[in-house]
């Protein structure tokens, strides 16, 4: 049932986009990424069961410091991602290209402390 | 004239053969010839509870191939929890990776998506290495341990040679055991795990980045390495097995000449050659068993270790299998990379304990000379 | 999925561009501009409160 109510929403918003375009583009353009935004916010609702159950096994495992960076990674990524596509759709690639910096900037930090981890081992078998 | 030359000859080799009875005489005793505490000081401590309590000079160590398979099950049984466990988070972090990877698909920036690869990549080599150090740390171990004890054993072995007639294998097992120590020590400590480290070091490295590619030289390391083992443990063997032969033959000559000799002395010379006999058979009861006793402790000393490894390896190549097959490329070469450090760490273990099992072996199968 | 919201954009859009044409059409092409504003700035609270929400989503989910 959501997915039908997910597919006549994003129908209605294109009808929407095509009949006002000639009277006042920017509305168009700010209905038509209004409901991009909603469809996303659906699509990680409908993750979340999947991802929190992957995050709790994760939670005891050996391997959690690793995925829990992982997933912070992926969350940026995605941020990042959505967040400059929606300033390409509205004509801004050079904003959208400097945002895209800033979350490889902020995946980098967030990986640090696991490569320093690994540079101490080398270090360590170097000794 | 002639009678009394005679005569004198005959004194004079009663005299030279008496003489030897004598030196050899008061190795007879053959369980005080080693005292318990003694033989329990050499014998390495991981090792000797395995062994058993009570360390009879008059049985060998392993009752038979019930008793040596026992102790392998054993072994097993106490490495695989631990190894189960290791491969279960490796596949947990592959499982991970691989339902992570459908949302990767949806970041369509190349830069960004190539971020999260090596990310997922350099996470799966931390875990891997947090699994190969320890097995690194035990194999250097099990190589000091071993070379340790076999030369604690050496002089007990020098002499219980010497003692029954061998002079000549006495000299040269020394100095063919000494040799294998030597480059025991020498080449699998000092040059072959350098290597292990720098190809450790490599293929961390090699996991940062897709554009760097450094498997032609960790194949290179891997055929130096082969190289240089495999040359020294053949010259060492042959070393071992002809040094063995040759000085056996010397020895028995030279108690051949002795015995022909003892066979001219009136009366006694019979008596006297089976009580040099008797003597002798002890003497070889005992050889044998500290023989037997050397072969258990090191073959007990590389078991864990070889186990250890094996079951690593196989864990990882099955590890690498799933990668592949969850369409995980990076992620599977990264795991094989590894896999081979271990192949190499297994060779030196092997080569090791080979080595000193043939010095072992040698000294057990030995007759004596003079028997 | 709150489709009223976009039910909302769309009844807003729709009587915002019917009264543009017709105040355009009456002489009054101000009010049309200021209408046609008013309409525009509605939707961006709306797309602003939808960012806000989605960014928390994102949170909550990946442990950022």
């Amino acid at each position: 049932m959501e997915l039908l109510k997910l597919c006549g929403g994003a129908l209605i918003a294109v009808t929407l986009s095509l009949m006002i375009r000639k009277g006042n583009e920017e509305f168009a353009r700010a209905s038509s990424l209004l409901c991009s935004l909603l469809l996303l916010s659906a699509a990680l609702t409908a993750l979340m069961p999947v991802l929190t159950y992957l995050r709790e096994q994760s939670e005891g495992a050996a391997f959690s410091d690793y995925a829990r960076i992982l997933f912070k990674c992926l969350g940026v990524s995605l941020l990042v991602q959505t967040c400059a596509d929606l300033c390409r759709d509205s004509g801004e690639s050079a904003l959208a290209g400097r945002l895209e910096t800033v979350g490889k900037a902020e995946i980098l930090l967030l990986a640090l402390p696991m490569v320093k981890e690994l540079f101490a081992f080398a270090e360590r078998l170097g000794a | 004239m002639r009678g009394r030359g005679v005569r004198y000859a005959s004194a004079a080799v009663l005299f030279l053969v008496l003489t030897a009875v004598i030196l050899i005489l008061p190795c007879q005793a053959e369980s005080d010839l080693f005292s318990d505490e003694e033989i329990n000081a050499l014998i390495p401590e991981e090792v000797r509870d395995r062994l058993g309590d009570g360390y009879d000079s008059q049985k060998p160590v392993f009752d038979g191939a019930d008793a040596f398979f026992d102790a392998v099950g054993e072994q097993v049984s106490a490495l695989f929890p631990s190894l189960t466990a290791a491969f279960a988070s490796l596949f947990g972090f592959l499982l991970l990776s691989s339902a992570l990877s459908a949302l990767r698909k949806e970041i369509v920036s190349p830069s960004l998506a190539r971020l999260q690869e090596m990310l997922s990549v350099v996470c799966l080599t931390a875990l891997l290495y947090g699994r190969i150090d320890p097995l690194l740390q035990s194999v250097l171990s099990f190589l000091e341990t071993v070379t340790v004890f076999v030369s604690s054993l050496l002089p007990y072995m020098t002499l219980l040679t010497a003692s029954g007639g061998n002079a000549v294998t006495a000299a040269s097992q020394s100095a063919g055991l000494l040799l294998a120590l030597t480059l025991v020590e020498n080449l699998c400590i000092y040059a072959l795990s350098p290597l292990i480290k720098v190809s450790l070091t490599l293929a961390i490295a090699d996991s940062f980045s897709p554009l760097l590619d450094l498997s032609p030289v960790l194949s290179l390391i891997k055929k130096v390495y082969s190289f240089l083992l495999a040359s020294a443990m053949s010259l060492l063997s042959i070393v071992l097995l002809f040094q063995n032969a040759l000085s056996l033959s010397a020895d028995n000559a030279a108690a051949r000449g002795m015995k022909f000799a003892g066979s001219f002395v009136p009366v006694v010379g019979s008596s006297l050659g089976d009580a040099v006999r008797t003597v002798l058979s002890g003497l070889s009861v005992v050889k044998g068993t500290l023989g037997y006793l050397g072969l258990a402790v090191v073959f007990l000393l590389v078991l864990p270790v070889f186990l250890s490894l094996v079951l690593q390896k196989l864990a990882l190549m099955t590890a690498k299998t799933a990668a592949d097959v969850m369409g995980m490329k990076e992620e599977g070469s990264a795991i094989g990379r590894f896999g081979d450090i271990l192949s190499l760490m297994l060779a030196a273990v092997c080569s090791a304990a080979v080595i000193f099992v043939i010095a072992f072996a040698l000294f057990v199968s030995m007759t004596y000379a003079a028997a | 999925m709150d489709i009223a919201i976009l039910l909302k954009t769309a009844g807003a859009g729709l009587l915002v561009s019917v009264s543009c044409i017709l105040l355009s059409k009456s002489g009054r092409d101000e009010q049309a501009m200021l209408v046609s504003l008013a309409g525009i700035v509605i939707v961006l609270l709306m797309l602003v409160g939808e960012v806000g929400e989605l960014i928390g989503q994102i949170k909550t989910i990946f442990g950022i």
